[in-house]
Parts: C-alpha cells; sequence; structure tokens
C-alpha cells in the first residue's frame, strides 16, 4: 500500500465528500456516524478474515473509494450502501494480494523476547480492567471461564438459567464484556509503555 | 439443525477459510447488513480462540486456524487476550476473586449453582434417596418404640405412686381443713377481741365518769376557764341529792353535762332546758339542743356563762321536744355552786 505523496492526497476525502456519504448512509447524521463504524468494523473483519493483516488499511482505503464516488452514485444506488463498501472493499483485497504482501507481522515474532515481563503486565492491566467492570459483568466473565471442556457446557446452560436468559444471550452478553476488557487492556497496556 | 445451527456452523467455517468464495460472499453480504448475524460471528471467534487454546480444535481446523485465522495483528492480539484472561483466571487466588467487590445478588447466584451442582450429582440423589428410605424406616420405627415406652411408664407409675398418692391427698385434705377450722377460729377470736375491747372502751369511760359523778371532781384545771359538772339523772329524789360545782374565779363557762340514762333520745327532735334558782327565778335558757350519743353515754350538755351562777343551789329542768312539736318534760337536776 506504498503510495507516492500526491496519490496519497488524492486518496483523502475531502470534508464535502465525507459529509455526503454520510447522507447516504443515514439522513440523521448520529445515525450515520454510527452506520459508517458499523460498516468499517464489518470490512475490517471479512478482511481478517480472509488472512489480511492490514485489515484495517484496506477497509479505510474502501471507505475512501466510496467516499471519492459518492456523489456519482448516491443518486442511483437502490439497496443497502454496505453492499456497495463491501464490492469496493472486495476489489481492494484483491488488488492486494496480488502485490503478494502478506507476512506475519513483526509483533508475532517477538513474541517471545520478553514474555515473563510482559505476562506480568498484561495480567496486571487485566486485573485492574476487571476491577474497572461493574461488579456484574466482573462475576458473570469469571464464572462464564470457570469450567473448562465439557463440564463448561452445562455449567454455561446453569449460569443462563440463572439469569433467566437462554444460552446464546449469554454468549453474546459474555461476548460483550470481554470485548470491553479487551479493550481496557489495550489502553492499558499502551499507557504503560508510554511512560 | 436449527437456522441458529447452520448459521454458527458457517460461520465457524467462514473464519478458518473453509467456506467456498460463494458462501463466503453470502456470508460477508449478511455479516455487512444483519446485526445478529454479525454478533454472532464475534461471539464465535472468542469460542473458536478458547477452543483453540484448549486443544478443543480438529487437526484440519488448527491448522486453518494457525493459517488465515492468526493471519492479522487483531485477530493475535485477541488470542494474546485470551491467553492472559485464562492463564489469570488460572492463576487467581482468592485475594484477587472478586468476591470482595461482588454483588450480593451475584455472590447469591454463585452459592445456588454450586448448590444447584451439587445437588445434581448422580451420587448425591443416591445416596439422598437412601438416607431418605433409611430415615422414613428410622422415624416410624422410633414412633412406635416411643409409644410403647410411654404407655409402659405410664403404667408403671400408676402401680409405684398409688398408695403414696392416695396418703398424700388424705393428708392434703385434712390439713386443709384443719387450716380452714383454723382461719375460722381466727375469725371468731379476732371478734370477740373486739369486742372485749369495745367493751373495756365503755367500762373505762364510764369508770372515769363515775369518780366524777361521786366526788364532784372539779374536770378542770387551775387554768382551764371552763369547768363542767356531771348531772345524773334523779328524777324522784330530793335537793339534798344535789351535786356541786366548785366555780374557779378564772372561770367564764359552765358545762352542764344532763344525763339521759335510758331515756330514748331519739323519740325527741330536740331539747329545751332552763337553769333556774330553787325561787324559780330562770337565769338561763337554751334551746335546740341536741342529745350526744355515745358508747355508754347518751347525754345532753348545756353550756352557760359562768358568770350567770353564784354560790347558790339551781335547778335544770330538761324538756324533749316530741315529734308532734310539744314539749313534754324529761326531768330535773339540781346542783349547788360552791363561792366563789
Amino acid at each position: 500500500m506504498s503510495e507516492s505523496p500526491s496519490r496519497k492526497r488524492e486518496l483523502i476525502p475531502t470534508q464535502d465528500e465525507f459529509d455526503a456519504l454520510l447522507a447516504w448512509l443515514n439522513p440523521d447524521r448520529d445515525q450515520a456516524g454510527r452506520k459508517y463504524e458499523e460498516v468499517r468494523l464489518r470490512l475490517v473483519k471479512f478482511l481478517t478474515s480472509r488472512g489480511c493483516h492490514l485489515a484495517e488499511e484496506l477497509a479505510d482505503e474502501a471507505i475512501t473509494r466510496v467516499c471519492k464516488r459518492v456523489k456519482e452514485i448516491a443518486p442511483t444506488y437502490e439497496g443497502e450502501p454496505a453492499l456497495y463498501f463491501y464490492a469496493v472493499a472486495n476489489n481492494v483485497f484483491r488488488e492486494f494480494t496480488k502485490k503478494k504482501f502478506v507476512e506475519l507481522p513483526q509483533q508475532q515474532q517477538a513474541e517471545a523476547s520478553d514474555e515473563l515481563e510482559e505476562i506480568e503486565r498484561r495480567h496486571n492491566c487485566l486485573d485492574q480492567c476487571l476491577q474497572e467492570q461493574k461488579p456484574e459483568n466482573r462475576e458473570l466473565i469469571l464464572q462464564y471461564y470457570e469450567e473448562q471442556k465439557r463440564a463448561k457446557i452445562d455449567h454455561r446452560k446453569r449460569l443462563a438459567a440463572l439469569l433467566g436468559i437462554d444460552l446464546n444471550a449469554l454468549r453474546i452478553r459474555v461476548c460483550r464484556i470481554r470485548s470491553n476488557l479487551s479493550s481496557c487492556v489495550r489502553r492499558c497496556i499502551e499507557q504503560k509503555a508510554e511512560r | 439443525m436449527t437456522l441458529q445451527v447452520i448459521d454458527e456452523a458457517s460461520l465457524r467455517r467462514y473464519l478458518l477459510g473453509l467456506l467456498a468464495s460463494d458462501e463466503q460472499q453470502q456470508v460477508e453480504e449478511r455479516l455487512l447488513i444483519e446485526d445478529q448475524y454479525f454478533e454472532r460471528l464475534l461471539v464465535i471467534e472468542d469460542e473458536l480462540i478458547d477452543q483453540y487454546l484448549s486443544d478443543e480444535l480438529s487437526r484440519q481446523e488448527r491448522e486453518k486456524f494457525n493459517q488465515i485465522f492468526l493471519s492479522t495483528p487483531e485477530r493475535y492480539e485477541k488470542l494474546r487476550f485470551a491467553k492472559d484472561l485464562k492463564s489469570y483466571l488460572a492463576a487467581a487466588t482468592p485475594a484477587a476473586q472478586p468476591s470482595a467487590v461482588v454483588t450480593e445478588s451475584t455472590r447469591a447466584n454463585s452459592v445456588w449453582d454450586a448448590f444447584l451442582a451439587f445437588w445434581q450429582r448422580p451420587v448425591v440423589g443416591f445416596s439422598l434417596a437412601l438416607m431418605f428410605l433409611l430415615t422414613a424406616f428410622g422415624s416410624g420405627w422410633l414412633l412406635i418404640k416411643m409409644r410403647r415406652l410411654e404407655t409402659h411408664v405410664g403404667q408403671l407409675e400408676a402401680q409405684q405412686m398409688s398408695p403414696q398418692s392416695r396418703d398424700l391427698q388424705q393428708q392434703l385434705t385434712q390439713q386443709r381443713a384443719r387450716t380452714e377450722e383454723l382461719a375460722a377460729e381466727l375469725q371468731r377470736a379476732q371478734q370477740q377481741r373486739t369486742e372485749l375491747y369495745q367493751e373495756i372502751t365503755n367500762l373505762k369511760a364510764q369508770q372515769e365518769r363515775r369518780p366524777e359523778i361521786a366526788t364532784n371532781e372539779r374536770r378542770t384545771s387551775s387554768r382551764s376557764s371552763v369547768v363542767s359538772l356531771f348531772l345524773p339523772l334523779f328524777q324522784s329524789r330530793g335537793i339534798e341529792q344535789t351535786q356541786a360545782l366548785d366555780l374557779p374565779p378564772q372561770a367564764t363557762q359552765a358545762r352542764l353535762i344532763l344525763d339521759l340514762g335510758t331515756i330514748p333520745a331519739r323519740d325527741y327532735k330536740g331539747f329545751q332546758a332552763t337553769v333556774q334558782e330553787v325561787n324559780g327565778s330562770v337565769i338561763w335558757t337554751g334551746n335546740n339542743l341536741k342529745n350526744i350519743v355515745h358508747p355508754g353515754a347518751n347525754q345532753v350538755i348545756l353550756t352557760l356563762p359562768a358568770s350567770r351562777l353564784s354560790s347558790k343551789d339551781y335547778l335544770v329542768k330538761l324538756n324533749g321536744l316530741t315529734r308532734s312539736g310539744g314539749y313534754e318534760t324529761i326531768g330535773v337536776y339540781t346542783f349547788r355552786v360552791h363561792p366563789r
């Protein structure tokens, strides 16, 4: 994805283009903003699923391309705008794979270097972030991962029954808590690295 | 297979790069427009990572996980977090557990969960059933045994205690009768004592007055300003029976106590008395006089100025006011005043 500076400037959407993009996603600007984030996240997701380690960059590239063309396509386009983003992202991904720019990230290669220290730092952050969670969420996630293998299925069913929800709802709830926790740990590690 | 299971299976295969391109496109399009479907993808992503760490993936899945799933920094970061969480939970000491901050409701859930888990164990269930049967049998046997023992003890008590209790009851009855008799006797004695005391009081009062009658003793001290004289009712006696009144110089009043004897004073509405000299001159008259009745005494008292009296013989005439309104003579009293 190396581009010349002039090319990069071309790819940066203008405010007018970005506003047109939001208006296309939803007439309400707040709703449009949320929709934009959802679309971006999902593009990153499926690009990641295809083994793309630059999924965020490719997703942004796809969104920028849509921005540049939104005034042309919006008046005549019918259907879910997200699918148009998807089509563009597919093209971006194809271009990317043609460059055969698939390699493991440096982070993975550096894994073993300072493992013990890193584990301690991450555990401290995890501990801190768990304390920051709502008590019921903290208790739930700790209980959810209490049992292993076969026992965990029955355990989680009982846990769901106790909460008065089905197992699927419990899985989703835990996934959200875990996502919050993960974001918190990431921020915590970044902050500690900056010090 | 339910739709959800099919979806989840597709998503799982999608994440591991096992879908054909057309299936992959379908999944990706749904991911873009269906929120719940996308949310399910996130759940399966986490679960896939957990299964990888727990070594629960098949060989093919594990290979694809390493090749496809872990090919991005984002996924790698997710795996790293899951690894941290797993090791954190495994290493969690009681102090690191959330017990100190857990809410009551979640604590209750945890306890309840453990409680349910315990009772759902087959061994516990079998043991419980066996224990219940043994308890039921034992309770029945104990109940019968206790009934028999109660009956036996009751019979023994009846046999052993009858003569003693009968004697005791007789003694008790006798004692009660005796107590009642004593109480009655005591009451009678108290009544007699009261009557005797009353009698003694009356006698004393009479004795106190008798010397006054016999000796015409002056009842006043030298300092007294009132002198009294008791005059018995002598309706048939002559002047020689006259009582003497010592009238000291300081006396201002003379009190004459007229004895009514057995005359029923209640028959009269009031009394009238006149004090006169023997020549007939009336020196003092008293109307509407009332008799005084107290134990051992039936009297009319009249008080006249001492200045009216001198060293002479006097007559006191006592009349009673009858119910019909007329006066009738009750008696005549005489007395003599000694010189001052």
